[in-house]
């Protein structure tokens, strides 16, 4: 019997212990988790920001490096959503409507840090899109750029892009600086569309609105003309490779003279051992980029909401945005704070052309970023099947559209 | 033994049963139902899920559905994955079974590659695939091949990087060392007898090993092909996401899709419903054809 009662005594101190592990301790700091993609910790420099102006909060990262969305939708549905999630544009509203997360509008409106009339015109359609209610707030946000190489170009005798660009420039630039031995290619003009953001960026520039104010594809004549373009730089001038897909990038390995990728390259491009440069996407009928963001938005099982706010709220001032900037190098949605250039993190070689960091906010719009990712991402596989010789133009505009318009209609 | 004793007994061999068959209820039979009953229901895993009938079912077999076309990536990959596993561990573990020395070496360096994360090995073949970076091609330009493939890119040579890389998967390596163990247990008294009648290695393999393995060689392949379509999508989701334009998107895939990307539970779990009954049915077939070539004798 003694053996029993000690057991169970035992049982008792050690469960004790496992409750006692389990919460935050009532006189110290509240630790509160936040999600983010990409391989981030808390040694981040606007994490150890806010934590020297902030003693009663601490910050615990959960990063998420891939398949983001996938994960942080498991983990709401699991009940093990971080504090604070870091949400893309398709999964706010699905998160709003079904009250996983918090409605900020009361948070916003007291707030003294927060200027939601500082932000750029393209946010206003997107923190709006869940019946009035504000339930996120954009963190920072990115689009697409032009980047060259300017050794090859100047090996080559050309001039440098300009922000001013059309396809046919770009098309001509890349003829003259495709190097051939034999029957091999030893240079190319133009780099493969490895980001398919890119596809969606070119047909807003051939005049389609690629998603209409109902959510719906609206991709037509301008998808037809991207497509008839890329195949003819691709199969006819050949002077930009078939896509590949994977782990390689040309433009990095000094086999690319242009690539076109999202400002999130400029950091990655840093230690590159060539002169590069930036430009706005060359225009076809109009300039346009796809633009990116994600939203801090409070998980509404959070035991700490109050704490989680005092982060956003700090984040989104703007000393906090000033950090994210330098952090991520990309521009605030915040008018006032984008204009001092916080995310102008120059490499090594480049680049210079900092302006075409402003071409976002007057010809960016947030498009196919408001679908669902699966359907946009197979749209791109099929995309690149046109240039692959596998499906023709036709079919991926009479049969491929309309079956992803099926599917986002599905998910309604 | 009464009948008081004869109740303990079978009562202690349920209770030994008890925890494997509670793991079953749990863990498989369980899941099985809920994949059932979910599949006549619309839910996004967030709101409530709402009783739809058969609708899932329609959709998939309706025009325009994705579902046929990974039917038939499906088929392909687990014939390619199949054929290439057993023939590749066949061949190997016929090669182990010579005489020579270090031979512990060999079947060391033969195995090694299968108790890779088939993930890692995916990545790693993808870029030994690259078109313009990676080391297949490269090799090809140096012997003067110009013409390189798109391995990852083209709607035929995607099949052949697939059954390439399968070679190097847990499932070849595991049939290699119950082929090898299998040629062991081959008495050696048949070998003798068809040597005398002066049989040459190749009629000794085809006539003596053959049919003496033929249950292993049966077994193989009934659990590779479980294996081919339930573990197609580790190595295909990394390596090819499913493309070039759909060409690889194996069931499994388009069952992931619709969970976790699409986030439509009912569509997925009517996808794994029609995949458990073509795994079981392809299984059923596979042992009743067998009757014929395998000699258990």
């Amino acid at each position: 019997m003694k053996k029993i009662f000690a057991l169970c005594f035992l049982l008792a101190v050690a469960v004790g212990l496992l409750a006692a592990c389990g919460n935050d301790d009532a006189d110290g700091p509240v630790t509160i988790r936040f999600s983010m993609w990409d391989t981030v910790d808390e040694s981040a420099s606007f994490i150890q920001a806010f934590h020297a102006v902030q003693d009663d909060i601490r910050i615990e990262i959960v990063s998420i490096p891939e398949d983001y969305s996938t994960v942080i939708n498991t983990m709401v549905i699991g009940g093990t959503a971080p504090d604070v999630i870091l949400a893309w544009e398709v999964d706010m509203p699905r998160f709003a409507a079904n009250g996983n997360i918090l409605r900020l509008n009361d948070r916003i409106n007291a707030s003294d840090l927060v200027r939601m009339d500082d932000f750029m015109a393209a946010v206003d359609g997107i923190t709006d899109v869940t019946g009035g209610g504000l339930y996120g707030i954009p963190w920072v946000y990115a689009g697409h750029f032009l980047y060259f190489n300017k050794d090859m170009f100047d090996a080559a005798g050309i001039p440098y892009p300009t922000d001013n660009w059309t396809w046919d420039d770009m098309a001509a630039a890349a003829q003259a600086l495709t190097i051939r031995d034999g029957a091999s290619t030893t240079q190319w003009g133009l780099a493969p569309i490895d980001f398919g953001g890119i596809w969606y960026s070119m047909i807003g520039q051939a005049g389609d609105a690629v998603v209409d104010a109902n959510m719906n594809l609206s991709m037509g004549p301008g998808l037809r003309r991207t497509l008839e373009f890329m195949y003819r730089l691709t199969n006819e001038y050949q002077v930009t490779p078939q896509p590949g897909g994977g782990l390689g990038d040309l433009f990095a390995a000094g086999m690319a003279a242009m690539t076109r990728q999202g400002n999130w390259f400029v950091p990655g491009y840093a230690d590159v051992p060539f002169r590069w440069d930036i430009v706005p996407l060359p225009r076809d009928s109009r300039a346009h980029t796809a633009l990116h963001t994600g939203f801090f938005t409070i998980n509404a099982q959070s035991d700490h909401p109050e704490e989680a706010w005092t982060f956003i709220e700090w984040m989104m001032s703007y000393n906090g945005q000033r950090e994210l900037s330098q952090f991520s190098a990309n521009p605030s949605a915040m008018m006032s704070v984008a204009a001092q250039g916080y995310h102008r993190v120059a490499g090594q070689h480049g680049p210079t052309n900092w302006g075409a960091f402003d071409y976002f906010n007057h010809y960016g719009a947030f498009t196919f970023v408001l679908l669902n990712s699966s359907v946009t991402g197979n749209l791109v596989s099929q995309f690149d099947s046109v240039l692959l010789g596998i499906n023709s133009i036709d079919h991926v505009i009479n049969v491929e559209i309309p079956a992803a318009q099926r599917e986002l209609d599905a998910l309604r | 033994m009464n009948r008081a004793e004869r109740m303990k007994n079978n009562l202690a061999a349920y209770g030994f049963l008890s925890p494997w068959f509670i793991g079953f209820l749990l863990f498989t039979g369980g899941p099985i139902i809920a994949s059932l009953v979910l599949s006549l229901t619309r839910w996004n895993l967030l709101s409530p899920p709402e009783f739809i009938g058969f609708r899932n079912y329609i959709t998939m077999f309706s025009p325009g559905s994705g579902f046929l076309n990974s039917l038939r990536a499906t088929l392909i990959y687990t014939v390619i994955s199949v054929v290439v596993s057993v023939t590749a561990s066949l061949f190997m573990a016929t090669l182990l079974n010579f005489r020579l020395k270090f031979m512990g070496f060999f079947q060391f360096c033969f195995f090694i590659p299968a108790v890779m994360p088939s993930v890692a090995l995916a990545f790693v073949f993808q870029l030994i695939f690259n078109q313009h970076l990676g080391i297949l091609n490269y090799g090809l330009s140096v012997i003067g091949i110009a013409a390189q493939p798109n391995w990852l890119n083209d709607t035929f040579w995607v099949w052949v990087s697939l059954g390439i890389v399968t070679i190097f998967t847990y499932s070849t390596g595991q049939m290699m060392l119950i082929f090898n163990a299998a040629f062991k247990d081959v008495p050696q008294h048949l070998y003798e007898a068809a040597d005398i009648e002066g049989a040459n290695y190749v009629q000794r393999f085809w006539h003596v090993t053959m049919p003496y393995i033929s249950p292993i060689i049966l077994f193989n392949v009934v659990v590779g092909t479980v294996n081919s379509f339930n573990t197609a999508f580790s190595i295909v989701f990394p390596l090819t996401g499913g493309g070039p334009a759909n060409e690889t998107t194996v069931l499994s895939l388009e069952l992931y899709n619709s969970a976790f990307r699409m986030f439509n539970m009912g569509m997925a779990s009517a996808i794994a419903t029609v995949l458990f009954i073509i795994v079981a049915t392809v299984g059923a077939i596979q042992f009743r054809v067998s009757k014929k070539l395998v000699h258990y004798d």
